[in-house]
């Protein structure tokens, strides 16, 4: 049974991807492809309850001894189906069917020719359910390519480089790039790592003598006849692979450009499916990286550096998220902050005793962000649509349409983490899991990221809704081909939300068979109730900072003028800082004095308001004392000042210009890429080899 | 039985010489050369590989001391499936294309350019087919001679200095080589090939000159100066035979002649740096290239580079098995690169890629070529590039887990990491190209015949990329 359904789930698509090139009708085109790929949903789901049920792994083989390699098992083409690839397998097609029908109705209105999109997603749902379903990694490495290119060609969808589908700007403040150019900078970006990975896995498959994940996990099969040296080097650069294309700290900086392909793209691509391959890959090897750990145990660095990578992607993503100017690319970085989260969770479960609920949870966030990151940016392509402009500070839409509040809103507040809503439930098992492994420094940036998370998701908020209700949505109407699947994943947010806690105990118990009991989750309600603060604090930070919105004007008045006023300081010259602090210097001295003085005689006389008055302004002209004091350290400071401003605005011009790749250099950055490519490869060699030669 | 492979186009290219009708000589050569694929295959399906065939024998004192030795065995079975495959494509694509050609520059006839690609393609087949050295050498001759001709006839640019120079080089690697297997027979006493076994132990000096020789054949770097000018004035569809299958004859050679002699480290060493050098010189010089098909040829260096690589294994198998596959590879990739910079300059009489943009919206077939050949040899799939790349970077990785140097293991891994080279330069023209507003320059239509090769190219490429079992499952089947 299972295979039947299988066959159909995977052939389906690809049949239909053939099926719409004779046809160049676009609501044609647009039911089959979502017509195929919905029963390929209910093919996946039904595969589910079955393993759900039943559980096991199941073997798929359609061709055997397909690519034979001296030295190793044959590759065959064969497929698994257990639990992990049967929930991702439904995640994939429930998204890609709800952004199938949504784009119906989107992407008419351009002089493309629409077969091509239709084509293009087809064949990249079907390689990424090769990426999910292979039983080796020959097999899974070749997926893994076909959604490079998918990607490629999808992102630069809109060929013909019109000056409105560049992204970037606004003209004449920051470079512009053309959709050809940035899905040139993303297959660049990812292919490299891509060719790096493929010689780690060739190398593990060598080791391990056979490519399939059920071999390499019996890590005591294989482990004591290869070298410690090409064990480690092998894990690493399939590290590499794995983090490019989730989009992790070096190599992030492809996400934000890969927003220039058509809003659909970006949801199932790029926010969704694609970007969550290295952490499925990831969760696919953990059992044999646990196992590889008991031998080395320099392994343990490998899961210290995944943390720390998700560390760095989490604040990077959330802090360039709070500056962006673009609705889009907001979105994507804050997509990188997410994706941050899985990869902390993953060297936790790798470097403590927690495998299995640390995984969990991974998977848990995995599921949760798909779902409501892809419902914001099809709310985002709505509102772009809507008010012709891709800038945050220009898609003002009102309030008019109440319906569409509240389906913008249930996804932000998901992605927020607000207690009923399914985002909630697994930043909650995260941070649960790093309390109870006592691991602070990582709680902190959990904590950091979730208020960030709050500043931005609060500041998207106010630009679409406040505003001076420059469009009106009544005008355009908004198809219902494009509002109800937008729709439908706000609800599945809303409804799976209130049984979150069930849901926890499904992933856990799917993945690991573990009955765990409701009561001892929730036991803890400490890392939910600090997380709450922190985004609390991150709204009221990101309102306080919005001087023009309503609620801002509503809640606070002049009284609170000082606080905007330190928030919004406007720069001073470095003499100009000097002189003041000089001043205050002396001034201090004497209210200080004057202060104490007056305090003490008065203090019976007066009212407990003036008691505290007093102390308020003794207490300012303590700090601003302290500040200025010593004239030296504040003239060190204002030129320390002015040469990281120097050496910082020269490094930013040097990195934008190696990142920026594409958009004005050209040849010296491709070069660059290679050259930095090659140079971590070779460091990491030396360092290695170093390192082993010092193990000896 | 083999002999006919190559009797075949040269009995055409007599018939030719008969006909007055331009239009049937391109006919009938083109039919000649389709029906080379089916007779190879049902010589491979239905004789016993690996077989030879001895046709002339010159005995002196009873001693045979040469023959006209033919056959096919492990070595030379995928290179020959290659060629004739590739080969009816080419020949589809170049009539509209040298007529166009000819109009250009005034004189010349299409009969002629027949004739001489028949002849040269015979030469092909030859080297391949042959299991004796002088049979090797005397084709080789066949092919040099034929292909300088194409060029000074048909070339762009100052064909006439380019020719020669192609010529010269050519000569002197063929006598570079000469010299090597004079002196391999004064070692071993034996023309024959299949005397020629790591049993005899030969001075390194001649395997080195003999190394040189093949290395010029090849243009791998620091001997590669003929091949840029030789390459990329060639007429459009000869460069397509030229970039990538006579220059892997090189490649051939060595794993022929020399692979049995090698002493595993040294020469692995060698050709492992060798190789690298050439891949990252070929691709650099690649990536600042602005000529569609000087960039072709440049990356046609880098390539020659991974045949190196591939030949520096230490076991002979795996050798065979990678390079057959690359050879594969390459050739379908090129060629079909160089056929659909063809199309881009028949359509706009333009080779700058600077000045070129937007050929999507006008020619949508040649842009997929263009895409598929970058990514095929950039080694992404669903190509056959993205199998060669599996299976060089295993075999290697393979050979050196196994014999356990680890300098060679690092090496490897540095050369295998600069296939980053050849996606950023596919990357680049691609995206000059491909993407953009269209050119109003562009002229309206391009012959069927021409997309037709085209179309043929890029199924062969996916299909060889589906079936690898079939490609490798066919060397192993000529194996003993």
């Amino acid at each position: 049974m299972i295979n039947e359904l299988f066959t159909v789930a995977l052939i389906l698509p690809l049949v239909a991807a053939v099926v719409i090139t004779f046809s160049r009708n676009r609501l044609l085109n647009g039911l089959i492809a979502s017509l195929a790929v919905g029963s390929s949903f209910i093919a996946s789901l039904l595969i589910l309850m079955e393993v759900n049920n039943n559980g096991g792994s199941h073997l798929i083989n359609y061709l055997s001894d397909w690519l034979i390699i001296p030295g190793i098992k044959s590759v065959d083409i064969s497929f698994t189906v257990d639990s992990l690839n049967a929930l991702m397998s439904t995640l994939l097609y429930g998204l890609a069917t709800l952004i199938l029908i949504y784009s119906i109705d989107y992407m008419k209105g351009h002089n493309y020719d629409i077969r091509r999109f239709y084509f293009l997603m087809l064949m990249f749902v079907t390689s990424m359910s090769v990426v999910i379903n292979a039983s080796n990694l020959i097999l899974m490495f070749i997926g893994w390519e076909c959604i490079s290119i998918c990607s490629y060609l999808l992102i630069g969808y809109y060929y013909r480089d019109e000056p409105e589908y560049w992204i970037g700007g606004p003209e004449g403040k920051k470079p512009l790039h053309p959709p050809s150019s940035c899905a040139s900078l993303v297959l660049m970006t990812t292919g490299s790592a891509d060719a790096l990975m493929l010689l780690g896995i060739i190398t593990l498959i060598y080791l391990s003598g056979s490519p399939y994940y059920s071999d390499i996990i019996n890590v005591d099969g294989w482990i004591l006849n290869s070298d410690r040296f090409m064990v480690i080097t092998s894990l690493s650069l399939i590290t590499v692979g794995i983090i490019s294309k989730s989009a992790q700290f070096p190599f992030y900086f492809w996400l934000p450009y890969a927003m220039a392909g058509p809003t659909p793209v970006s949801a199932l691509l790029h926010s969704a499916t694609l970007v969550k391959a290295g952490v499925y890959l990831m969760l696919r090897l953990m059992p044999a990286l646990i196992g590889i750990r008991e031998y080395y145990a320099d392994l343990y660095m490998l899961f210290y550096a995944i943390s720390a990578i998700g560390a760095i992607s989490a604040v990077l993503g959330a802090l360039n998220a709070g500056v962006s100017i673009e609705l889009k690319r907001m979105l994507a970085y804050s997509t990188i902050s997410q994706i941050g989260f899985m990869f902390i969770i993953l060297g936790v479960a790798g470097f403590s005793e927690t495998l299995a609920e640390a995984s969990s949870a991974g998977l848990y966030h995995l599921i949760n962000h798909a779902v409501f990151k892809s419902a914001l940016f099809l709310i985002a392509g709505v509102v772009i649509h809507i008010s012709n402009s891709k800038y945050l500070s220009e898609v003002g839409l009102g309030l008019r349409n109440a319906r569409f509040f509240i389906t913008t809103l249930i996804p932000s507040l998901s992605l927020l983490g607000i207690p009923p809503l399914l985002g909630y439930w697994s930043k909650d098992f995260i941070a649960e899991i790093l309390l109870i492994f006592q691991l602070y420094p990582l709680m902190v940036v959990i904590i950091m990221t979730s208020f960030l998370t709050a500043y931005y998701v609060t500041r998207m908020l106010i630009f679409m809704f406040s505003g001076s209700s420059k469009q009106i949505i009544g005008d355009h109407d908004l198809s219902k081909l494009v509002e109800y699947p937008i729709m439908a994943l706000a609800l599945f947010t809303l409804i799976a939300g209130f049984r979150g806690g069930d849901i926890k105990g499904l992933v856990l118990n799917l993945l690991h068979g573990i009955e765990i009991e409701l009561s001892t989750i929730a036991a803890n309600p400490m890392p939910s109730i600090v997380l709450l603060l922190a985004t609390i604090a991150g709204i009221l930070a990101c309102i306080l900072r919005h001087e023009g919105t309503l609620i801002h004007r509503l809640v606070f008045n002049k009284s609170f003028d000082f606080i905007i006023a330190l928030t919004n300081r406007p720069n001073k010259s470095s003499i100009h800082k000097i002189i003041e602090r000089a001043t205050y210097s002396i001034i201090g001295y004497v209210r200080i004095i004057l202060h104490s003085a007056t305090l003490k005689v008065f203090a019976n006389k007066s009212t407990i308001v003036g008691i505290i008055n007093n102390l308020n302004t003794a207490l300012r002209d303590y700090v601003k004392y302290f500040q200025s004091i010593p004239l030296i350290v504040t003239i060190i400071e204002c030129s320390l000042d002015r040469l990281v401003g120097i050496l910082g605005s020269n490094a930013y011009k040097y990195l934008s210009k190696l990142f920026n790749v594409v958009g004005y250099a050209d040849i010296y950055s491709y070069l660059m890429t290679y050259v930095i490519t090659l140079a971590v490869l070779l460091t990491y060699l030396i360092v290695a080899g170093a390192w082993q030669w010092w193990w000896n | 039985m083999v002999v006919e492979l190559i009797a075949i186009p040269l009995v055409s290219a007599i018939l030719i010489t008969l006909i007055r009708d331009e239009r049937w000589g391109a006919i009938i050569s083109t039919s000649a050369i389709s029906t080379l694929t089916p007779y190879l295959l049902i010589i491979l399906l239905y004789c016993n590989v690996p077989f030879t065939e001895r046709f002339i024998e010159v005995s002196i004192h009873g001693h045979v001391e040469y023959a006209f030795i033919l056959g096919i065995d492990s070595l030379n079975v995928v290179p020959l499936i290659t060629v004739t495959t590739l080969m009816p494509s080419i020949y589809l694509y170049s009539y509209d294309y040298m007529k166009h050609r000819i109009r250009e520059l005034g004189e010349g006839s299409i009969k002629l350019y027949y004739i001489l690609m028949l002849i040269n393609t015979s030469g092909i087949l030859g080297v391949l087919l042959a299991h004796n050295m002088i049979t090797f050498m005397s084709f080789y001759e066949f092919l040099v001679l034929t292909s300088c001709t194409l060029i000074y006839f048909f070339g762009y640019g100052n064909r006439g200095k380019i020719s020669l120079t192609y010529l010269a080089w050519s000569l002197i690697g063929s006598l570079i080589i000469l010299i090597g297997l004079a002196s391999i027979y004064g070692y071993i006493g034996s023309f024959d090939f299949i005397n020629f076994t790591p049993s005899y132990v030969l001075p390194s000096w001649v395997c080195y000159i003999t190394l040189i020789g093949f290395g010029i054949k090849m243009g791998a770097v620091g001997l590669h100066l003929w091949l840029p000018p030789a390459h990329s004035e060639a007429p459009t569809p000869f460069s397509s035979v030229l970039s990538p299958i006579i220059i892997g004859l090189g490649g051939y050679g060595i794993l022929r002649v020399l692979k049995p002699f090698f002493t595993c480290y040294d020469f692995s060493l060698i050709l492992l740096i060798w190789g690298t050098a050439s891949i990252i010189y070929g691709g650099l010089a690649a990536l600042i290239e602005n000529d569609i098909k000087r960039l072709l040829a440049y990356s046609s260096i880098s390539q020659v580079g991974y045949l190196l690589l591939t030949l520096s294994s230490c076991s002979i198998t795996l050798s065979t098995i990678a390079f057959s596959y690359h050879y594969l590879a390459h050739a379908y990739a090129k060629a079909l690169l160089f056929l659909a910079a063809g199309a881009l300059i028949y359509s706009l009489n333009n080779r700058d890629i600077r000045s070129i943009h937007g050929l999507l919206s006008k020619h949508k077939l040649v842009s997929i070529a263009f895409i598929s050949g970058f990514l095929s040899l950039a080694g992404l799939p669903p190509f056959a590039g993205f199998n060669s790349k599996l299976i060089v970077a295993s075999m290697l990785l393979k050979s050196s887990i196994e014999y356990g140097y680890v300098e060679i293991h690092l090496m490897t891994l540095f050369a295998l990491a600069s296939t980053i080279l050849t996606l950023l330069y596919g990357i680049r023209a691609v995206r000059r190209i491909v993407f953009g507003p269209p050119l109003t320059t562009f002229s309206d239509d391009i012959p069927i015949a021409m997309k037709l090769s085209l179309i043929i190219i890029m199924m062969l490429l996916i299909i060889t990329s589906l079936v690898p079992h079939v490609v490798i499952g066919s060397i192993s089947l000529a194996m003993d």
